[in-house]
């Protein structure tokens, strides 16, 4: 009954971002969207900090420095440490100081930099309406998840909701009140902090997001969204801190890596039962990320469905503290995604 | 043949050579954004866009060169889903490199760092398991035959 309602929920929509500049720009990944630009940026900053450890050094070496601090007659010849020439020590270690300053300014400036100056990529590594999917699938959901803590979710929440997804992120309107309705009622099969790990996950390992920008800028919209309900209840304060924290944190490599493996492995063996993938497979054959995924999607007979679903399953619960979580976020999504695809498969075929 | 006769029929081979270099199915904001729904890193985006921004001047016409392989290179996704984009791009390239050798100097600035990053190369003879590609790309580099003339 519902994949009915999921395939046609997208018929009057073409496209997922509606303005590229401004999606682009939220990302707030600049010029690092590119590789070969992230590697000059570094081999630069490694260069000016070698630069200036030489001239910490070359400082410290010279004679003004000696007579002055290390000559017998000198500041630290009165504690009787004085020498002809600077020690080595001090050498070595006024080159780690100066290098090791610079290196902190280049540090303080980058992470600075996201919040105060707008760089937009002309491309990005991933498909923009991909993208644009994954990021709504992430928002949305944690958003809402947090909205309806309090018993239900008020339509100024989700107008607030709405209004972010369109006008900062410049998400398409259509796209955005149809996919809304659609993952309204699996809402609460996780709860915010597991969808906070998510979103913290895939900020982190995708190469196309600012983790720590997006993660801050969207803790000040969930806070935003929330007060727009009216006063913040106790429960809302408690779940938007834990989701702030476990949001803005750097997650474990192995376990973000399995989670989002898990998430989508689940959603395509869900999917291939119901039979949608087949419409995509020729759509999807370059466009999925990984082979493996691919490899799940070659197979289309009943027992091979069954297969993957179990594969996925096991898959996911060798690698995860709970495999019930990990499935529940991930059923979250599969709903949607199976509409998604049909609707992104529509645009890119023009 | 008298003077005016060859020059005439070198005009009207350029003519058509023009017409079939600047006919194309996509419009550059279209090709754009097909680029930017690739499974491809920025990078080699980036360069993409170079590609299609690419024209050499051939007596009176402006030839969109660039814009032509792009727009066949996605044609050819569209045809054939299941050969990825590099490959395709690979078989093109190397087909009109060797019927048209001029065009590897023209090519050349944006060609070298897209093989860097798509991992192909041009100069390899590429087995093609489908004789309707071969045709198509063989036709499609014959198209371009008329600049060397």
């Amino acid at each position: 009954m519902y994949r009915q309602a999921d395939s046609s929920a997208f018929d009057d929509v073409d496209q997922v971002v509606a303005e590229s500049l401004r999606f682009k720009a939220k990302l707030a990944i600049g010029e690092n969207a590119y590789a070969s630009l992230r590697m000059v940026n570094r081999a630069r900053e490694l260069w000016d900090v070698v630069g200036a450890a030489g001239t910490g050094a070359a400082v410290a070496k010279s004679t003004l420095v000696a007579s002055t601090f290390f000559a017998p007659t000198g500041l630290l010849g009165a504690l009787g440490i004085g020498a002809a020439a600077t020690p080595i020590g001090w050498v070595a270690f006024a080159a780690l100081a100066s290098g090791g300053a610079c290196y902190g300014v280049y540090r303080w400036l980058g992470d600075s930099k996201g919040s105060r100056v707008i760089e937009i990529p002309k491309f990005l590594n991933t498909p923009l309406d991909t993208l644009g999917l994954a990021l709504f699938d992430l928002i949305a959901p944690l958003a809402l998840r947090l909205a309806a803590v309090d018993g239900e979710i008020e339509s100024a929440e989700r107008t607030a909701l709405v209004e972010h997804l369109v006008d900062e992120w410049g998400l398409d309107q259509t796209f955005v009140d149809r996919a809304i309705k659609l993952i309204e009622p699996d809402l609460m099969n996780g709860s915010p902090e597991e969808m906070a790990a998510e979103m913290s996950a895939f900020l982190h390992a995708n190469p196309d997001c600012n983790h720590r920008t997006i993660s801050a800028e969207l803790g000040e919209f969930l806070r935003r969204m929330l007060e727009a309900g009216g006063p913040m209840s106790e429960s809302e304060e408690q779940a938007l801190a834990a989701c702030l924290e476990t949001l803005s944190s750097k997650p474990d490599n192995a376990l973000s890596k399995a989670f989002l493996g898990a998430r989508s492995h689940l959603v395509i063996a869900a999917e291939k039962v119901g039979g949608s993938v087949r419409d995509a497979a020729g759509w999807t054959q370059e466009r999925l990320p990984t082979s493996e995924q691919l490899k799940v999607m070659a197979s289309n007979t009943a027992n091979q469905l069954q297969r993957s679903v179990k594969e996925a399953a096991t898959w996911a619960e060798g690698r995860l503290p709970s495999a019930e979580q990990v499935q529940d976020a991930a059923k979250r999504s599969v709903r949607f995604a199976a509409a998604s695809i049909r609707f992104i498969k529509k645009r890119v075929d023009r | 043949m008298n003077d005016h006769e060859i020059v005439k029929d070198k005009v009207g081979a350029l003519n058509q050579v023009a017409g079939f270099v600047n006919a194309t199915e996509r419009t550059d904001s279209q090709i754009l954004k097909r680029i930017e729904s690739l499974e491809l890193s920025a990078d080699a985006k980036a360069l993409l866009a170079d590609l299609l921004k690419l024209t050499t001047r051939v007596g009176d016409h402006l030839l969109r060169i660039g814009r032509k392989v792009l727009d066949f290179v996605l044609l050819l996704m569209r045809q054939f889903p299941l050969l990825s984009f590099a490959a395709l791009v690979a078989i093109v390239v190397a087909a009109l490199l060797s019927a048209v050798p001029l065009l590897g100097g023209l090519l050349a600035p944006v060609l070298t760092p897209l093989a860097l990053v798509l991992g192909v190369s041009w100069g390899a003879k590429l087995e093609l398991e489908t004789p309707d590609l071969a045709e198509r790309v063989r036709e499609f580099a014959a198209g371009f035959s008329g600049i060397e003339s």
